[in-house]
């Protein structure tokens, strides 16, 4: 089956960055999570994907098609959510749904609405009253009730309450199990890709660092503790990042399995998302 | 596209109250001098609002979301312009309705002069919304408002300087006024669909 969403060699250049030849896919029925630092290249990338910027290099194929070729017609399928890019704040729920009803051929006024009693999203309130939460929470109404395969979404979760969260990520899973649909998720809460995501695509400096399926990735490193004064013991080649400590130190360790049987005398642990992305990038300093 | 549309409406409408209250003071205003004058003064005032929608527009990243939907780059700016179209339609028109109202309590005749000046405020306006769009798409709202100011200037700055040279403006036939009212709609229309592919040419290339 060929992946809803394929780019390659993505190449942009902005004055002290560059988006160095970025390309990955996304399955169908799967969750890709995107993560990086803040200014690495995440929402340069998803603007890239969107048209929104023009690319110097690379091609984009969504849903089988070329961006280029049917943009329009490929964003019908889309549904995004963009950091901090919205409807001006003095509209309604109702109004926006109105709008986005006369844009979206396929949109939904049942299911928006359902989403907005399931959120509790008051129709008739301007955003503007709305908390940060409640915000977002809308702009993922509105990114779904038009029935897309694709869901794009840039922080999606981000000023959430841990209850909405978990609301959402549930949303989100109930959406993949369709198997043509699909979604490409940035976030800076590593645990809610660890709840949800199948692949792992990790940007740093505009370069692909990382992508790999995240089962894999959490089963290939693993986090050895020792003390300073054995950490002489480990072969540099199996450390992929330090941390030093008052007591002794972290190290991140390439394949975690054959490592427990060539240090039997340290305890190597299981690492998360979020060790892996510090260590692998202070590893590299 | 007519999500585009409606969307500005929302926008706009949202100031509804504020308007109504400029357009009471305008009124007052109507009162106390020639009410031909109202209907340039209103009639801007609603052109001058689209300047507002662009300003919302900014606020809320509006573009970036909007190029992320369905419609075609071109779309969203053709709908600019449709909007600025209608807002000095509405707006000659209710400038009509309020000097005829005016006019009526006054118990001043109907003059019909007053539509040769709704006439050719409504060329105005779409003569510097020509000038103004591409502005807008080019260098943003705010410094395009300042531009704006600038080029507002120039004709008040042209008469000044002719009238100050020569004791009396050169004298025009009316013939020569009556070609240019027939003229002019026509060079307007073409100038306004230049400036709209301009706009469009600017708006595609631009990173959003």
């Amino acid at each position: 089956m060929t992946p809803l969403v394929e780019i390659n060699h993505l190449v942009k250049t902005y004055p002290g960055f560059q988006l160095k030849n970025v390309g990955f896919s996304i399955p169908g029925g799967s969750i890709v999570g995107f993560i990086g630092e803040n200014g690495s290249g995440k929402t340069t990338t998803i603007k890239l994907m969107l048209n929104l910027i023009h690319r110097e290099q690379g091609d984009i194929h969504i849903l089988g098609q070329d961006i280029d070729d049917a943009e329009v017609g490929i964003k019908e399928e889309i549904g995004v959510v963009l950091d901090d890019s919205f409807f001006y704040e003095g509209l309604t729920p109702q109004q926006i749904g109105r709008v986005l009803g006369k844009v979206y051929k396929n949109w939904d006024d049942a299911l928006f609405a359902s989403y907005l009693t399931k959120f509790q999203l008051p129709e008739k309130k301007s955003v503007k009253e709305y908390s940060k939460g409640m915000r977002m929470k809308l702009a993922i109404a509105a990114a779904m009730a038009h029935h897309p395969k694709l869901l794009i979404l840039d922080e999606p979760t981000s000023g959430l309450d841990p209850v909405v969260r978990n609301e959402i990520l549930d949303l989100f899973l109930d959406f993949i199990q369709d198997e043509e649909h699909a979604i490409l998720i940035s976030t800076h809460i590593t645990s809610d890709l660890e709840r949800i995501a199948d692949y792992i695509v990790f940007i740093h400096h505009g370069k692909i660092l990382l992508n790999q399926s995240k089962d894999e990735l959490l089963e290939y490193y693993g986090m050895l503790r020792c003390g300073l004064q054995d950490v002489d013991k480990i072969d540099q080649e199996d450390i992929a990042g330090v941390r030093k400590s008052g007591f002794g130190y972290e190290l991140l360790v390439k394949e975690k399995s054959r490592m427990i049987k060539k240090y039997p005398q340290f305890v190597i642990d299981k690492v998360d998302l979020e060790e892996i992305m510090v260590f692998l990038l202070k590893g590299e300093k | 596209m007519a999500g585009l549309l409606l969307k500005d409406i929302y926008n706009l409408r949202k100031y509804g109250k504020s308007i109504i209250f400029v357009l009471f003071c305008y009124s007052f205003l109507g009162f106390t001098m020639d009410s031909t004058f109202i209907v340039g003064l209103i009639g801007f005032f609603f052109a001058i609002l689209i300047l507002s929608t662009f300003s919302y527009d900014d606020t809320s990243k509006w573009d970036r979301y909007a190029a992320a939907m369905p419609v075609y780059r071109k779309q969203i700016v053709l709908a600019k312009y449709l909007l600025a179209f209608l807002l000095a339609v509405i707006g000659i028109g209710v400038g009509f309705v309020f000097s005829y109202v005016i006019n009526f309590i006054q118990h001043v005749p109907f003059d019909s002069t007053i539509l040769v000046v709704g006439y050719t405020v409504f060329l105005v306006i779409l003569f510097y919304m020509s000038i103004l769009f591409p502005l807008v798409y080019r260098f943003g709202v705010e410094k395009s408002r300042m531009l704006l100011m600038v080029i507002f200037l120039i004709p008040f700055l042209a008469i000044m300087g002719l009238s100050s040279m020569s004791t009396d403006l050169p004298a025009v036939s009316e013939v020569a006024i009556k070609t240019a009212l027939y003229v002019a709609p026509l060079l307007i229309f073409v100038l306004y669909v230049i400036s709209y592919f301009i706009s469009c040419r600017i708006f595609q290339k631009k990173d959003l």
